[in-house]
């Protein structure tokens, strides 16, 4: 018998070896080894290491300025957290907050200054087709421009747009462009605009802010009341206002009644919905009236009882005060009765869409079950409502007394400004609206943030048609900066000294200061420096009062210790201290830079309206009655009307932190400015399918979307959101960008939010 | 309810759907705590990354009845007979006994995507690419959280980075324990309407306990007996409907969403006729 190895024996032994080792743990630890391995490269980020502090400041990405906590490591701030119990944020922060130190990594970032590739040019206002420029090259040349205007005596010609006012920065602009005799056009705020009701008044009215908390009913003419995150000084309404319309839900102890066309978050979750016809805003306010006059639901104790009834013991005594207005001898009231009288419920049904016995309820609930205000509101992509439909539905305000009392709309003081900013008053507002069209020679556009869309289309039309520059201050080469021919970037948010001033719907005044979170890049410049600089090279007085901005702020905040009035919400433990306790300028001021917001007292006096309300109830004030009631603009063989909308912050085209972008992209959690909402039976007659995509055309052009169906959608309508942009996500080609805002045609009021459209398939 | 592990702390989550406005903060707050990279725009809702997705639910009905609810979808947080650990070949997943939190150890992970596979609920997200943020963000990345390398799997771990910030807070003051109060995760924090609850579930004195055990409570696939310690809180009877059949789907790419578009389209059917079932059946 041989005792060599055979083959066999070799192949035996070597599988089961190799067996044996499969079925030992050997195999897997070196498959874990590998797998750990080939996870830690070495291009792996590597984390930040070093001592975790905390700071307390306010956010300035939007108007609201909330509270907000710092962790820092190595002096960089790695998360954003809202400030407990703070009186605006009310403890969170918004997604934009939440990530609002990602924003100065966006690839947008403007580093410096650079000029060119702006889309007019055939460029795309990316950087790869700018210069880049120092930044004294930047400031004279943009001196230079503005010295070549002057010099042919066409200051006139150039205007600075105010992104955000309200702040001290806005004061800055608003004296150098008064030392240049140029314009100063503040951009629209995002919310409810009481434009409208001052110009209705015949003198100077109060400013007003509005007090949601202290309110029963809420009659909401498409305000974003529970949309996202609220409106900036009460971001968080939804206690008092949402739930009561869900399906075994418990009702809340306020009722908001959205008047809405768009089946929007605010209109599904709003105790009542009523879905009005497109553009019947106006008709509505005016039905709802004619019952409450017509009824005498009207407040007879205030401003409407003596207009209506008569002053003093002018009273009627009985019948329908519609069929009255000669015994007051007021014309202006005769014209509001008379237009009126155009409206009863089953007309105004016909108009709205809305059942005849919903708006008698309705008027009923609204001028009984108060205090009740109803709000003009404005899509922060659509814009704002027609002026007519604002005078009518201030004149609603007006019926039921909201104008006359303490809740609802109230008063509220203004800011003190500092002592040689005060000495030295600003120059005249111009509304864009009033800049004659193709006027403009330069634009310089301010670099916040806005909070709402603002078509190009409408700045286009004011600038010359040859010639004319746009300079953007932003920090970011995107929005309005793509079509600049000059681009100074500001310090992006959280990087330099700003104020967060009283938000525009504020029922008091308050006052916060942001301290920066982290260094601009070395190209950047505040525009306050900048106008300084310009101001010096042109030889104009100092728009600043010789003072920087840092200055500016501390002097505004000792402004507001002078009064001796208010309250301050500390940053660090939410505490609430009475100004009184603080023993100097500087330790309010120390307070403030921490995070601390101060709070005016209420101003108890009620925003009387004076001498102005004459004027109120005046059909032809400040817009006339003539023309017809506003209604949805129609075109030959455009028979349905486009509606954008857009979140608040987030409507254009504005950068926004990348990682919050990306995650709204990949969720589909907000609607895509490339998608078109449609009922799915006008989608059927247009021959277009849900999911499909679809041409939509207006009389300013076509661009292609993505059709999606949604039984909530007005029939007559249809909805495309306009931001967030693609783009805003960061390197995303502009041109691939479907904009709605360029198929929109501003009218001559500045309102784009109707257009005829009509939809095609792509095969047409 | 099982209770056959031995946990000292049984962490769960009740999140009230009617209170949600679909704003997205907790999402946000998820990726800016957790350092979820930023994927190249191509990266939809199905190669997508993240912890915790919110999807918009609709009744489907037209105005006036139209109702639109939003759902905050995260890993569920499985007590029993949990699909993807009893699936990972690598135990890169597992339960965390004095938790409960199924944990993820991406180190661990081969990338084989059982768990994906496995996971009833869609909760779990792979990385289809290299970790990559825009230039310079590695300086504000939350030091407590290692970055994660392409292929392989995340999910929610109920922000595990802050519970050992705060055990090493207590343990530095002398304690074992963490306080309530001391550990939350970033969504929670982040709610601005305070639709997100958080604690131990075995807590009676909790808040969290009486919500989770009230009549508006209810979980994503009961039936499957997974025991998933996230519950929802609704009392809107179609979103119940909705729910209590599957979860949704992104309404905008229904073919390529995930999960099934049949599926939704169904549930949708449901939420509309309650009865559609039995009658498709008979």
């Amino acid at each position: 018998m041989s005792t060599g190895w055979r083959r066999r024996d070799f192949l035996t032994v070597f599988g089961g070896g190799m067996a044996g080792i499969a079925l030992s743990p050997l195999p897997w630890k070196l498959l874990d080894d590998a797998a750990i391995w080939t996870q830690n490269w070495s291009w792996l980020p590597r984390l930040p290491r070093g001592e975790i502090s905390t700071r307390y400041g306010r956010c300035t990405i939007c108007p609201a300025g909330c509270g907000l906590r710092a962790d820092i490591v190595n002096g960089q701030a790695f998360r954003l957290t809202g400030l407990p119990n703070d009186p605006i944020g009310g403890g969170t922060l918004c997604p934009l907050g939440i990530a609002g130190h990602h924003l100065r990594y966006h690839p947008a970032r403007l580093r410096g200054p650079v000029e060119g590739g702006r889309i007019e040019e055939g460029g795309t206002g990316r950087d790869a087709d700018a210069r880049s420029l120092p930044l004294d090259e930047a400031i004279a040349r943009l001196a230079g421009w503005i010295n070549e205007l002057q010099d042919v005596g066409a200051s006139q010609t150039i205007a600075i747009l105010d992104a955000r006012p309200g702040r001290l920065l806005s004061e800055i602009y608003r004296r150098f462009s008064a030392s240049l005799g140029a314009h100063y056009i503040p951009a629209r705020t995002g919310g409810f605009s009481s434009d409208v009701l001052h110009a209705m008044g015949s003198a100077p009215l109060p400013t007003l802010g509005i007090d949601l908390a202290g309110i029963r009913t809420l009659l909401s003419f498409g305000a974003p009341v529970l949309d996202d995150w609220g409106a900036p000084s009460c971001a968080n309404q939804f206690d008092r206002y949402a739930g009561s319309a869900g399906e075994g839900t418990t009702s809340s102890a306020a009722l908001l009644i959205q008047v809405e066309t768009r089946p929007s978050a605010t209109a599904q979750r709003a105790g009542l919905w009523l879905r009005n016809a497109p553009g019947s805003e106006c008709a509505l306010a005016l039905g709802l009236a004619h019952v409450i006059v017509h009824e005498g639901l009207y407040d007879r104790t205030g401003t409407a009882g003596q207009l209506l009834d008569g002053d003093g013991d002018a009273r009627p005594s009985s019948g329908d005060p519609l069929n009255q207005g000669a015994a007051v001898g007021s014309s202006a009231l005769c014209g509001y009765r008379e237009l009126l009288a155009h409206y009863p419920p089953e007309q105004t049904a016909q108009l709205t869409g809305i059942s005849s016995a919903t708006i008698r309820d309705v008027a009923r609930r609204f001028a009984t079950a108060g205090p009740a205000v109803a709000i003009p509101g404005q899509d922060p992509g659509g814009g704002p409502l027609d002026p007519q439909a604002q005078q009518a539905i201030w004149n609603l305000n007006l019926l039921t007394g909201a104008l006359d009392r303490r809740r609802g709309f109230v008063s509220r003081r203004a800011l003190p400004l500092p002592q040689r900013l005060a000495d030295a008053p600003g120059g005249a507002v111009t509304s864009l609206s009033h800049v004659p069209d193709g006027s403009l020679r330069m634009l310089i556009v301010d670099g916040a943030l806005p909070d709402h869309a603002l078509p190009w289309e409408l700045l286009t039309r004011k600038l010359a048609r040859h010639g004319a520059r746009l300079v953007s201050l932003s920090p970011f080469r995107s929005g309005l900066a793509r079509h600049a021919a000059l681009r100074i970037p500001a310090p992006a948010p959280l990087e330099f000294w700003e104020e967060v001033p009283t938000p525009w719907d504020a029922p008091t005044a308050t006052l916060a200061i942001a301290a920066p979170l982290a260094e601009p890049p070395r190209g950047a410049l505040h525009p306050s420096a900048l106008l300084e600089r310009i101001a010096k090279l042109l030889g104009m007085p100092s728009p600043g009062g010789d003072a920087d901005y840092l200055m500016l702020l501390r002097e505004r905040a000792a402004a507001v210790f002078l009064t001796a009035r208010g309250h301050v919400h500390r940053g660090r433990d939410g505490r609430r201290v009475p100004l009184d306790d603080y023993d100097s300028a500087e330790a309010f001021w120390q307070e403030l830079a921490a995070g601390g917001c101060w709070i005016d007292d209420a101003d108890k006096t009620v925003a009387r309206l004076g001498p102005a309300r004459r004027a109120f109830l005046d059909p032809s004030q400040p817009t006339s009655w003539d023309q017809g009631i506003a209604s949805a603009p129609s075109a030959a063989g455009y028979p349905l009307t486009l509606m954008p909308f857009g979140p608040r912050s987030m409507a254009g085209e504005e950068a926004l932190p990348p990682v919050m972008a990306k995650l709204y992209r990949e969720s589909h959690l907000r609607s895509s400015p490339e998608d078109v909402h449609v009922h799915p039976e006008t989608a059927r007659r247009a021959g277009v399918e849900d999911g499909l995509p679809a041409w939509v055309e207006t009389p300013a052009g076509k661009r292609r979307f993505q059709v999606q169906t949604d039984p909530a959608v007005h029939p007559a309508v249809i909805h495309i959101a306009t931001g967030p942009a693609p783009a805003s996500f960061g390197d995303l080609p502009q041109e691939e960008y479907p904009a709605v805002l360029e198929l929109l045609s501003p009218n001559e009021k500045g309102v784009w939010r109707m257009t005829p459209a009509r939809l095609r398939p792509v095969e047409c | 309810m099982s209770r056959n592990t031995t946990h000292r702390v049984r962490y769960g989550m009740a999140i009230d759907i009617d209170r949600c406005t679909g704003c997205g903060a907790c999402m946000v707050a998820c990726a800016v705590e957790n350092n979820v990279s930023v994927p190249p725009p191509p990266a939809g809702d199905r190669k997508g990354l993240t912890w915790i997705r919110v999807y918009r639910l609709h009744n489907e009905r037209p105005y006036p009845e139209s109702r639109t609810a939003y759902l905050p979808l995260l890993c569920q947080h499985c007590g029993h007979h949990t699909p993807c650990v009893s699936v990972c070949p690598q135990h890169a997943t597992d339960i965390d006994p004095e938790t409960g939190i199924v944990s993820q150890i991406p180190e661990r992970c081969l990338g084989c995507r059982y768990c994906m596979a496995a996971c009833p609920y869609h909760a779990r997200y792979f990385t289809w690419w290299d970790p990559v943020w825009p230039a310079g963000m590695e300086e504000i990345f939350n030091p407590d959280v290692s970055p994660r390398m392409r292929g392989v799997v995340e999910k929610c771990n109920f922000c595990h980075g802050r519970r050992q910030v705060a055990l090493q807070r207590a343990a530095a003051e002398g304690r074992r324990q963490i306080r309530d109060d001391e550990y939350r995760p970033a969504c929670l924090e982040a709610c601005p309407v305070g639709a997100i609850h958080f604690g131990n579930l075995d807590d009676p004195k909790q808040e969290l306990y009486d919500l989770v055990h009230g009549e508006r409570a209810f979980r994503l696939l009961e039936r499957l007996g997974t025991e998933p310690k996230i519950y929802y809180l609704s009392s809107q009877p179609w979103v119940r409907r909705l729910l209590h059949n599957g979860i949704p789907a992104s309404r905008r790419h229904p073919d390529g969403g995930r999960p099934d578009v049949a599926a939704l389209r169904h549930q949708q059917v449901l939420a509309r006729d309650p009865r559609a079932e039995e009658r498709r059946r008979s």
